[in-house]
């Protein structure tokens, strides 16, 4: 897995790219935990390049929301493709996670919230 | 000295797109002494697919899946599982394997000294490095799935038979199986429940791309789930194939003892009972 992050209208997005599984998501989880110790304000995953996501990388992403929320901040996924998608319905989290069809729009609802 | 088996997700494997063929069972042959169970068996499974193996009781459906799994060491045959044949595989080999599939087996097998939650954790705990919190909430996800949400902290004594399958269902799922292997998933629940397992194993395929291989009975489950169904006989047509096809392939099958089964007739050439002059035979021991 590769996470590239930049900061686009006060909001961290990070671009993660490849399948997130049981091996992955311990990265992920603790690249999340340290972003949730800052109390990054506003923070969007890219998910273009992600193809899967198993249980356990929706559970970090979970735990990120959880973190996030206590301290009032924001997070969005964008990009979901088909596989991510459905995997997050299957759950039902779709209305849990902000979800944006692109970065764009994504950036223009966090950075305004 | 051999590598102990590897955590989930370590190693290079192939990922199986839709339509790619994930199992084949190659001329299987199980036979106990003389008695041959399973009777030169070959077939495919495609990635994506709900395969359900179908047939009365004792046609060897049930061995066939122990074999598929490794449980069981067929006498002759290959089965190809993510390409690899496992009838040739050691322990060591076979439980890398393991790790890519999931078994729900039919009563649950849920290990009764360990809570629901517990169940469904131990092969998270076993296979993967994945923290505590993490896991907590997997089993709170999977549990969901299987309309159980809150009962993590039950004890599987206290559950009833319908509620534990559901529960070995979850468990199977952990892992997030590239394929999923049931045994009868859907005898003794309600027609609820039933529905609820049959979407199930329908939104893993539809949704997530896994592949079902579904052992039952269950006439309206099977034609509910199937892409495609293999129909094993028995009596003199005992552990081999009578039919394979799609489900209105099956519905328009005019084999008179496939027939029988799809339509739940007492009457037909499955046998049932022996004919009169076999069973005196067999009573009074002439001849």
């Amino acid at each position: 897995m590769e996470i590239v992050e930049k900061t686009e209208r006060e909001v961290l997005v990070l671009a993660v790219k490849g399948e997130i599984d049981l091996h992955v998501s311990p990265a992920l989880r603790a690249v999340l935990k340290a972003k949730a110790q800052a109390k990054t304000p506003r923070l969007l995953l890219n998910f273009a390049e992600v193809a899967y996501i198993d249980s356990s990388g929706l559970a970090t992403l979970i735990e990120y929301y959880q973190s996030a929320r206590a301290y009032q901040g924001r997070f969005g996924l964008c990009n979901l493709g088909l596989s991510v998608r459905s995997s997050i319905e299957l759950v039902r989290l779709t209305e849990v996670f902000s979800i944006f069809s692109n970065e764009a729009e994504a950036l223009k609802a966090l950075a305004t919230s | 000295m051999r590598e102990a088996p590897r955590k989930i997700g370590s190693g290079p494997k192939k990922i199986f797109k839709a339509g790619e063929i994930i199992l084949e069972v190659r001329d299987l042959v199980q036979a106990f002494g003389d008695r041959r169970v399973l009777d030169n068996i070959s077939f495919q499974v495609r990635a994506g697919e709900t395969f359900v193996i179908m047939g009365g009781s004792g046609c060897g459906k049930t061995t066939l899946l122990r074999c598929l799994i490794g449980a069981q060491k067929p006498t002759s045959g290959s089965i190809h599982l993510f390409g690899e044949d496992i009838t040739r595989m050691d322990p060591f080999e076979l439980d890398r394997i393991r790790l890519r599939f999931g078994m729900n087996f039919q009563f649950g097998a849920l290990f009764q000294s360990l809570t629901v939650g517990e169940n469904i954790a131990l092969p998270l705990r076993h296979h993967s490095d994945v923290d505590s919190s993490i896991i907590e909430m997997i089993v709170k996800m999977k549990l969901e799935l299987v309309g159980l949400t809150g009962f993590e902290n039950f004890m599987p004594s206290e559950l009833s038979g319908g509620m534990r399958k559901r529960v070995g269902l979850a468990r199977a799922l952990a892992l997030d199986p590239e394929i999923l292997f049931s045994d009868e998933p859907t005898s003794g629940l309600d027609p609820v429940m039933t529905a609820v397992v049959d979407q199930l194993t329908l939104d893993s395929t539809r949704k997530i791309g896994a592949t079902a291989v579904v052992v039952s009975h269950d006439m309206t489950s099977v034609f509910r789930i199937a892409t495609r169904i293999l129909m094993l006989g028995n009596g003199p047509r005992q552990g081999q194939i009578v039919a394979e096809g799609t489900p209105e392939e099956i519905r328009k099958n005019p084999d008179p003892f496939l027939q029988q089964f799809v339509r739940g007739e007492a009457d037909g050439p499955i046998p049932l009972r022996m004919a009169q002059d076999e069973y005196l035979k067999h009573l009074l021991g002439d001849g």
